[in-house]
């Protein structure tokens, strides 16, 4: 054997992981080449090294934190419904909403439509309650809710064709949008829950869409408690939620979730889940 | 120089305790079985977790492979080793923790060699060393010698953990190794 054989077994021979004939055949070459009885002596340095690794020792802290959480999901799991009826979160009550959606999606062509449940969150944490705040003054003002979003979130403006350097990957709004939209900005934001990519883009008549790209799985804490639904859209299942007279959308895009602040309504929610995807 | 013997984990879970009767009472979320399934399997998780997304992050991130098993545990097929699919779990949630504060570093600096001047350096111990060194290596290739070196698992146990080919296991070690010598010796060790 050669030195470029043996180097390319080297490890497998230190492990123990070759056939006997292998072995014999690499240990014969390791006897005459200094070269690879050398690279042998690293790897065996580098393991004495590792086995005086300190041993960490893990805190209490860590079961009672997943005991916590565990409590969470389940009050999340089993909710406690109560509309109130004088609470502005349930402008809509089921029954309508159930009307409205079943219309809106019946009209859009949408095939199907589950509703998934209304619950009061548990987890009003500050993350929540921060981009609840952002949500709230974006159907009143979409430029002071992203002065809002900048000033809360570490973060830098790109350009979403170089994007991927930073977050190796392209984000969707790379290819371009539809025509009736202009990409204003992208942010790559540090959010408390992930690292997300957020263009702002302006429609013809100068309103506002955020499209938000990340790879958080929990999306529920990005909207807290405000009423929600999921639905089929464009063969992409949508969690859908009423932001006063605007939704939002979240669907999942392969391994990362995209979400749209401010669609107008259902047939622009399936414009963008196709496009976008 | 003889190559190693394979020998048995350095540090083997209870696994013969993780029975099928403590997993299916898992399934059904039964606190008291999940609260048994992280005393046997916690220790393992988290020097996992400390040796690939460091000290700081180790119980955090321990903390979401935990949440993970008992989500996904009905995923878990009864013919494959537990171990191998929880170090799974913890290899992926370890992953994505490091890519997500990896490619977040406004504050880029280049590591630079220490230099000899220092008198700092001839207090250092090689273990420190290591511990830097290790913090530079490819997160995919410092996990698969993390889990050689330190869990002492197979390379077919490697292989299923990282879902990869067996035949790449071997190449990959030695990729890792040789990064963290040179790492090491940017750092000024001398072996």
């Amino acid at each position: 054997m050669n030195c470029s054989e043996v180097q390319e077994l080297l490890s497998a021979y230190f492990d123990g992981e070759l056939a006997d004939d292998q072995r014999d055949r690499v240990s014969a070459h390791i006897g005459t080449c200094t070269k690879c009885a050398g690279e042998l002596a690293g790897f065996e340095k580098l393991s004495r090294m590792a086995s005086v690794l300190s041993e960490p020792v893990p805190t209490h802290q860590i079961w009672n934190q997943i005991n916590q959480k565990l409590d969470q999901q389940s009050i999340c799991e089993n909710p406690i419904i109560k509309p109130d009826h004088n609470d502005r979160r349930f402008s809509f009550s089921v029954p309508k909403l159930f009307v409205l959606a079943a219309t809106i999606l019946t009209a859009a062509g949408i095939s199907w439509f589950t509703y998934q449940s209304w619950f009061t969150h548990g987890n009003h944490d500050h993350f929540t309650a921060e981009f609840g705040h952002y949500l709230d003054e974006f159907v009143r003002d979409p430029d002071t809710a992203q002065q809002i979003l900048l000033a809360n979130y570490k973060n830098q403006l790109v350009d979403p064709n170089v994007a991927s350097e930073h977050i190796g990957y392209q984000p969707s709004v790379a290819k371009g949008l539809p025509a009736e939209y202009t990409l204003k900005s992208t942010h790559i934001m540090k959010m408390p829950c992930c690292i997300c990519v957020q263009s702002i883009c302006k429609r013809s008549d100068g309103s506002t869409l955020a499209i938000f790209e990340h790879d958080d799985e929990e999306i529920t804490e990005w909207f807290g408690d405000k009423p929600s639904i999921t639905a089929s859209c464009k063969n992409k299942q949508c969690c859908l939620v009423e932001l006063d007279k605007q939704i939002a959308a979240s669907w999942k895009r392969g391994s990362r979730h995209i979400t749209l602040i401010g669609a107008r309504d259902l047939e622009e929610v399936n414009k963008l889940v196709a496009w976008l995807n | 120089m003889a190559s190693k013997n394979t020998t048995t984990p350095k540090y083997a879970s209870d696994a013969a305790e993780i029975d099928a009767g403590l997993l299916e009472r898992c399934r059904s979320k039964e606190r008291s079985a999940q609260q048994s399934l992280y005393e046997l399997c916690h220790r393992q998780v988290y020097r996992l977790m400390v040796r690939t997304v460091g000290l700081q992050d180790a119980a955090d991130v321990t903390q979401q492979v935990f949440l993970q098993l008992f989500r996904k545990i009905d995923q878990f097929e009864s013919h494959s080793k537990f171990e191998t699919w929880l170090y799974r779990l913890a290899i992926n949630e370890g992953l994505q923790h490091l890519r997500k504060e990896r490619r977040w570093d406004f504050q880029n600096l280049a590591h630079e060699p220490m230099s000899q001047d220092k008198p700092e350096f001839e207090r250092i111990e090689h273990k420190e060393l290591l511990e830097e060194a290790l913090s530079r290596v490819e997160p995919e290739l410092l996990s698969i010698f993390v889990l050689r070196e330190v869990q002492g698992l197979s390379y077919r146990e490697i292989a299923e953990v990282m879902n990869i080919p067996e035949g790449t296991v071997g190449s990959r070690l030695n990729r890792a190794r040789r990064e963290l010598q040179q790492h090491l010796a940017d750092l000024g060790w001398e072996p």
